[in-house]
């Protein structure tokens, strides 16, 4: 008769009442710039972090995901969602690392985030070291040699590996949290690879656009969705994928006129749905992984209307990308 | 084996109910824990969600309790009317322990919608109501059921 997720899940339901409410996206995106947008956020949730005041937002985002996955953490006994929780930490590390490691950037060294369940020096040794690759989790692992292997990598070849990587072992960890949530994983991956595909009919290299350079696990194949693109019927082919249905026309436009935002907008405005009817599953922890991604999702979406603001874009524009307020 | 049949139509009555709700209760009181552990102003709106369930366990004791009445007051005990005190204490005691967890079930519910949407705590609270009328017709049919 034990359920461990009552409390707990008890304990995330109210605390979603901290994620912001629609009025306050509304005022956000009226801000007249991000100083004022620092003051809407300083009566926030966000406002108990220090940092606010002097506009240090990417420091009051870290501290706002680690405090956000430290009470997770803290609440569940589900260990699968506490590894999933610490492995997407080391899988951002490992991005930072490996993409400044093949694509040269700060001369510091990346900033890192506090380690999940992999030492920094473990993952710094990884890309070179065969025998720390093998105690790396296997999605990672796996990355980690197929980038060793790139002589000349680029940038987005490096993201495309590493996004695989992340897509992995979300998949790997957070499928166990019920059906619901390994739908949303899912989902996620098929609205990513219908975004890869048109990236790259619209940079016109048709010839890189393979299964291979796709993310693996979502509802459809990944050669289903490449052959689609490749045959010029992705509107109708992701009028057929569950969930994406509605992402159609979208597809159409951004294809038309090359513009992601709107897209991308109704991409998140889809998960955002899914998450929402997925924390209503009391009796299990798919509530609390929810949790965690739409805290990740909200911050995210603050970190887009916050440089917009700085870089002096209107509301109009940011509304269109931005499926807030 | 007369007092044993009509004692266990006692025991089921108490005991099962009790259990269902003394399960139910749990169930929904730590759920409302954790929202009071954030919003301890909700305790008002929770308060009724957690004890709902109780209620079974309340409805069990009275069959019980009038059951025992009626076979203390008998000089002998007859093989009759121990079956029907027997009996008497199934419908209470089943539908008692099964609502009570069901019940529980709603209201981890109506505590989920009292975080997240205050305003609609009531329709969750009217939601657990609609299985507590199960529960008060098995003690109805306990009750007439009484020797």
């Amino acid at each position: 008769m034990r359920n461990p997720y009552l409390y707990p899940n008890g304990r995330i339901g109210a605390l979603e009442k901290d994620l912001l409410p629609a009025r306050t996206w509304q005022m956000l995106l009226s801000a007249a710039d991000s100083v004022e947008a620092s003051r809407l956020l300083a009566d926030t949730w966000y406002g108990r972090f220090p940092g606010l005041s002097q506009c240090a937002f990417e420091t009051v985002f870290e501290a706002a995901q680690a405090a956000s996955e430290q009470e997770l953490m803290e609440l569940s006994e589900d260990r699968a969602l506490v590894r999933g929780i610490l492995h997407r930490r080391d899988a951002r590390n490992a991005r930072y690392l490996w993409k400044a490691a093949l694509c040269g950037g700060n001369a510091d060294g990346p900033e890192l985030e506090k380690p999940g369940l992999v030492e920094h020096s473990l993952l710094a040794s990884a890309l070179a070291d065969e025998e720390a690759r093998k105690l790396l989790p296997a999605a990672m692992s796996a990355a980690a040699e197929e980038l060793s292997s790139l002589s000349d990598p680029s940038p987005l070849e490096v993201d495309r590996i590493l996004d695989r990587m992340a897509a992995g072992l979300e998949l790997d960890e957070f499928s166990s949290m019920g059906p619901g949530f390994r739908r949303l994983l899912e989902t996620m991956i098929d609205s990513r690879n219908v975004t890869t595909c048109i990236r790259i009919m619209l940079s016109g290299s048709r010839e890189d656009l393979s299964p291979g350079v796709l993310l693996e696990g979502g509802t459809v194949s990944r050669k289903a969705v490449c052959g689609a693109a490749l045959e010029g019927s992705l509107p109708d082919f992701v009028a057929d994928i569950e969930n994406l249905e509605r992402l159609a026309p979208f597809v159409k436009e951004t294809l038309s006129s090359r513009s992601f935002l709107e897209l991308e907008r109704e991409t998140e405005r889809v998960i955002m749905e899914m998450l929402d009817a997925g924390s209503f599953e009391l009796f299990g922890p798919a509530p609390l992984a929810a949790f965690i991604f739409k805290k990740e999702m909200e911050m995210n979406h603050l970190r887009i209307l916050l440089a917009a603001k700085a870089a002096g874009m209107d509301r109009a524009r940011l509304s269109r990308r931005l499926p807030r307020g | 084996m007369n007092e044993f049949l009509s004692y266990s139509g006692v025991a089921i009555a108490a005991a099962l109910a009790g259990i269902g709700s003394a399960v139910g209760v749990g169930m929904v009181g730590q759920a409302a824990a954790g929202v009071l552990s954030v919003d301890p102003k909700k305790f008002g709106k929770l308060l009724l969600l957690v004890a709902l369930p109780g209620t079974q366990g309340i409805y069990g004791f009275v069959i019980a309790f009038l059951l025992l009445q009626r076979i203390t007051a008998q000089t002998t005990l007859t093989s009759d009317f121990a079956l029907q005190s027997f009996l008497a204490g199934i419908p209470v005691a089943l539908t008692g322990l099964l609502s009570a967890i069901h019940q529980a079930k709603v209201g981890v519910s109506g505590v989920a919608l009292a975080a997240k949407q205050p305003a609609d705590a009531t329709k969750g609270l009217i939601l657990a109501v609609f299985v507590e009328f199960y529960a008060i017709l098995g003690f109805l049919v306990s009750f007439l059921m009484l020797p």
